[in-house]
């Protein structure tokens, strides 16, 4: 065991070096605070501003189209990426906890990852094409 | 008053799992919950087997969990558990017999972050001096007194026992933020790891368990910032 340190202590230690999980919790933290801030307006911009009776396909389109669609296609993809990556780490880090059978582990991971990224591809495209071209790239995909 | 003790009991030697055992005792209001298992050990069953030594909460050997929380059967008021009082041993603890859990592990957690002063310079004037406000800056962690309310009431240490644990963070904290010591760097190092601060989720379990009502999510907030940032004077 080391038993000791002959560095004293200078006030400011070097050790200032999170690793990998340290950064992570980083990143935990400000989008944590980030969402607290976009999901809260979105919850009163669409819930009550908006209406929740009138969040309809047509509404979503006019504003992603109107003069402020760049800020709300925006907006809303910060909420995608931000939301996603935020959540997926949070089911990691419930995986990690409780399965500890490295196999299963890792297959569990991997399919959180694989919905993850299916998901944040499908909301990019909608973001990126508008919601009448996702709907446009299906009827071209389906042929 | 009279009180229905539900406690959990286990024998090694005869119990292939743990079972209930059901005691009526008449305690005072005034008493504590160890005075109501001594009432069941010393005139019902001599059988029980519970650990505690200074009865007094300062030796931290009779932590168990009643009605559902930790806490030390030397602090807890029969007033305040009502008529029907469950006790458990502690959770996620190698069971020994009843409740006596096998500390070993928890201790070995302890161990792992140095839990002593490291200094190899010689103090200039025969002793270390310290302002009253760099003791102050460790002084809530100070009071721990090792008795795994802390880490056993830990979603996290229930889910994954390499968890190092709130009470061995505490006790890191404890000479980390002491100017005197020189090993910060070590101890951090130890927590610096998926199984150590980073496990833990900040669900402040630790804070209700502790009897000596030490701000356990606060200290641990102070190591990962430490990790983060360094530390400051």
């Amino acid at each position: 065991m080391a038993t000791s340190s002959s560095r004293p202590y200078q006030g400011k230690l070097r050790y200032g070096a999170p690793n990998h999980e340290g950064r992570i919790w980083l990143f935990m933290r400000l989008t944590g605070l980030v969402m607290f801030i976009t999901v809260v307006f979105h919850l009163l911009y669409m819930h009550m501003a908006v209406g929740v009776e009138n969040i309809t396909f047509d509404n979503i389109d006019a504003r992603w189209s109107g003069p402020a669609g760049v800020f709300w296609r925006l907006f809303d993809a910060s909420l995608l990426f931000i939301g996603m990556a935020h959540g997926m780490n949070g089911v990691r880090f419930s995986i990690n906890d409780y399965v500890h059978n490295k196999i299963l582990n890792f297959l569990l991971t991997a399919a959180v990852y694989g919905l993850g990224l299916f998901l944040i591809l499908l909301g990019t495209v909608a973001i990126v094409l508008g919601v009448g071209g996702l709907g446009n790239l299906f009827q071209r995909l389906m042929g | 008053m009279r009180v229905k003790m539900r406690i959990r009991r286990f024998n090694p030697e005869a119990d292939s799992k743990p079972w209930w055992g059901e005691y009526w005792v008449d305690v005072e209001e005034s008493d504590r919950v160890l005075d109501a298992l001594h009432q069941v050990k010393w005139y019902q069953d001599g059988t029980l087997t519970l650990r505690r030594s200074c009865a007094h909460g300062i030796c931290g050997s009779d932590a168990m969990v009643i009605n559902g929380r930790n806490a030390l059967a030397c602090k807890v008021l029969m007033q305040d558990v009502g008529d029907e009082c469950q006790v458990e041993p502690l959770r996620s603890m190698p069971l020994i017999k009843d409740l006596v859990v096998d500390m070993e592990p928890f201790f070995a957690k302890y161990r792992a972050v140095l839990p002593y002063l490291i200094n190899d310079n010689l103090p200039a004037e025969g002793e270390r001096y310290q302002s009253q406000e760099s003791r102050a800056r460790y002084d809530d962690t100070t009071k721990c007194i090792l008795c795994a309310a802390c880490t056993t009431s830990c979603p996290s240490f229930w889910a994954n026992e390499d968890y190092i644990g709130p009470a061995a963070i505490v006790q890191a904290h404890r000479f980390i933020f002491d100017d005197r010591d020189a090993a910060a760097d070590l101890r951090l190092r130890v927590l610096n790891d998926v199984d150590g601060v980073w496990r833990c989720r900040t669900v402040f379990n630790c804070v209700q368990a502790c009897p000596r009502e030490i701000d356990v999510t606060r200290a641990i907030g102070e190591v990962k910032l430490a990790l983060m940032n360094g530390l400051e004077d």
